[in-house]
């Protein structure tokens, strides 16, 4: 299958072999026109045009991988979990947390106890959103110690019972930094040197839909 | 006969649809799952001919999806699901073509909305997804990669020559023998899809 084809001097065979690229478009001006002049005085070429058009599309589906696309989609609802509001633990004047858009797009967020954290730039699904930087520091009134930084996210299944809940944190050491959010995720916070066989115990839990990493670094 | 057996499958997997999306209202990630991926192939098939970009088909999919996902509340069951989630790809892709300044002929897209594909259709859809699939996996990674740029990347052949590091020529008779290829092992296939 290597040996290459004479593709020179023959205007019918090169219009064969560029029928691909006129098909997506990506020819530039004078090939498309002499592709569309040899078109419309050749019966072959036009009817292969056809069969070629129904051939990438063909190709381009079966190139689609549904467990890419389903690896991305929970990525991004996690993502959504993360940055949906919290119940505020404190009524009293909480400072508003600012940041960046997650994903793109705006994304209320009350999350109180998250603010506590000096600063945390989250990668989720790849997307970088930065929080305040440690210059910036948010504090609710009587400012509580900052929790450990949230290094996943968790969510339960929606009948799952708090002992259940609770055995699956101890299990796994992790600590809860914030939750449950609206779309009821946790945050937690497990040893980081253990956070791949931690994530790994938590999905195999029949009681947990989702747990993903949340990756962190301060900004500057 | 047909028709009744059509009437049966359709009814069973209308039934399956409202079962899974009374489960995602609850937030059960699995039935999302068995949702997204029985609807991955006939949605990606309707998107592509709207928008014609590959690309942009997985990013307007799964914008669909995760609408059905945060809003499976707002699905109240006057139509079938896969009316109400064909609908959402079709607005989705519509915006995602005008933010593209794309234009696009309503005419044509009138005659290619399918929005309810018979049962039958899916079958045939995976079988020949399979075949594809199968033909591909034949193919030497270098004519692999040389269908996958043009088909699914949409790259031109200079700058596929460009990526392979091999002159134009050889990436023009590596694609002629790869279509060959597949066209010869889905010969049986190919009047369906015209």
């Amino acid at each position: 299958m290597n040996n290459v084809i004479p593709l020179a001097g023959d205007r019918h065979q090169q219009v064969q072999s560029l029928l691909p690229w006129y098909v997506t478009g990506t020819l530039d001006e004078d090939e498309a026109a002499a592709v569309e002049a040899h078109l419309a005085e050749c019966d072959e070429c036009r009817a292969d045009l056809v069969s070629e058009r129904a051939l990438g599309s063909e190709v381009a589906l079966a190139s689609m991988d549904i467990d890419q696309g389903w690896a991305a989609m929970r990525e991004r609802i996690a993502g959504t979990a993360l940055a949906a509001p919290l119940p505020t633990p404190q009524s009293d004047k909480v400072v508003p947390l600012r940041r960046k858009p997650l994903l793109g797009r705006r994304i209320s967020i009350g999350w109180a106890l998250a603010a506590q954290a000096a600063a945390l730039a989250l990668v989720v699904g790849g997307v970088a959103a930065t929080w305040p930087a440690p210059d910036h520091v948010y504090h609710t009134l009587g400012a509580a110690p900052a929790p450990r930084a949230a290094n996943a996210i968790v969510i339960f299944r929606p009948d799952a019972t708090e002992r259940a809940i609770r055995a699956a944190l101890t299990l796994n050491s992790a600590t809860l930094v914030g939750g449950p959010t609206a779309s009821d995720a946790y945050v937690l916070h497990v040893d980081p040197a253990k956070r791949a066989d931690a994530l790994a115990s938590l999905r195999a839990n029949r009681d947990v839909v989702l747990a993903e990493p949340i990756d962190g670094s301060v900004q500057p | 006969m047909a028709t009744e057996q059509r009437t049966t499958s359709g009814q069973r997997r209308d039934d399956e649809d409202m079962r899974l999306i009374a489960r995602i209202r609850a937030k059960d990630m699995a039935a999302f799952e068995t949702l997204y991926r029985s609807y991955h192939v006939r949605l990606g098939r309707f998107l592509l001919r709207l928008v014609n970009r590959p690309t942009l088909v997985e990013e307007v999919l799964n914008d669909t999806l995760m609408v059905v996902w945060e809003k499976a509340e707002s699905f109240n069951g006057a139509s079938k699901l896969s009316t109400w989630i064909f609908a959402i790809a079709y607005r989705k892709a519509m915006k995602a073509l005008r933010k593209q300044d794309d234009p696009i002929d309503d005419d044509t897209i009138e005659e290619r909305v399918c929005l309810d594909p018979s049962p039958e259709d899916d079958v045939s859809h995976h079988r020949r997804r399979a075949l594809l699939l199968e033909a591909m996996t034949a193919l030497s990674p270098e004519h692999r990669a040389v269908i996958n740029l043009t088909y699914f990347h949409e790259m031109g052949y200079r700058e596929i020559a460009g990526i392979m590091d091999c002159p134009v020529d050889t990436v023009k008779t590596r694609m002629f023998h790869a279509r060959r290829h597949l066209k010869r092992r889905m010969a049986g296939e190919l009047p369906d899809w015209l």
